[in-house]
């Protein structure tokens, strides 16, 4: 969530590179948390297949639709994603 | 169950896929809604991201959305940052650094919408000027 503003205000990327980017930047991150989990034995085989499948096809249309929606848009769902995670955070997590 | 599963996964994985953390809304619902243990969701979470995102990557390098080059400046930033936030989640208790984070992340929102609205206004009217500028100066040639 950082790195999408890092990369939009101090990289000076368009808002739609640096949400692009911004994946490139966290894949590592996750795929090395992700063999963590699986080593640990600490996930479960159906949930992820199904939540999986779901994720793979979702992927490809949030894909097509970042590369269609207008910047301002972008950031404004972004920032409301980023507020809610937030109370989340503050009252849920 | 299965099928609102992959419902929670397809609605993360449209946001995943737009660089917005599908993360963000899929541990709640699944913990939330679907009544998940977290320690699983975070798990489902971390690796469902893996083969999302690699789709969305291939489609972003498709459409030259990847700019590689601007991420290497921040390369040292990103790990002295992951150091210093592992020795501050040491030493602060888990509660306060989730009101810090949270409070972060709000702030950041809202400066967010607001930067994005006001700096594209102002290059707007710059823009508008330009154009007003060139019809003015064509006017008088």
């Amino acid at each position: 969530m950082l790195a999408v503003p890092t990369l939009y205000f101090v990289g000076k990327l368009s808002v739609q590179k640096a949400h692009a980017t911004a994946i490139l930047t966290v894949l590592p991150l996750c795929a090395v948390s992700a063999i963590c989990y699986f080593t640990a034995s600490a996930f479960d085989w159906h949930l992820t297949l199904w939540v999986g499948l779901g994720a793979v096809v979702g992927g490809a249309v949030g894909a097509l639709l970042l590369k269609r929606l207008p910047g301002k848009a972008i950031t404004l769902l972004f920032s409301a994603l980023m507020v809610g995670a937030g109370i989340y955070s503050i009252i849920g997590g | 169950m299965e099928i609102w599963y992959a419902v929670c996964g397809l609605f993360a994985g449209i946001l995943g896929g737009m660089g917005m953390g599908g993360g963000t809304v899929l541990i709640p619902l699944l913990t939330m809604v679907l009544g998940v243990e977290q320690i699983s969701a975070q798990a489902t979470n971390l690796i469902v991201f893996v083969p999302m995102s690699v789709v969305a990557l291939f489609l972003h390098f498709k459409n030259k959305l990847i700019d590689g080059s601007s991420l290497k400046p921040f390369v040292p930033l990103a790990v002295a940052g992951a150091i210093g936030g592992a020795l501050l989640a040491s030493r602060v208790k888990g509660g306060a650094l989730k009101i810090c984070f949270g409070v972060f992340l709000i702030a950041l929102g809202v400066l967010q919408a607001i930067l994005a609205y006001t700096v594209k206004e102002s290059k707007q009217k710059e823009k508008e000027g330009e154009k007003a500028n060139i019809q003015k100066k064509g006017e008088r040639a």
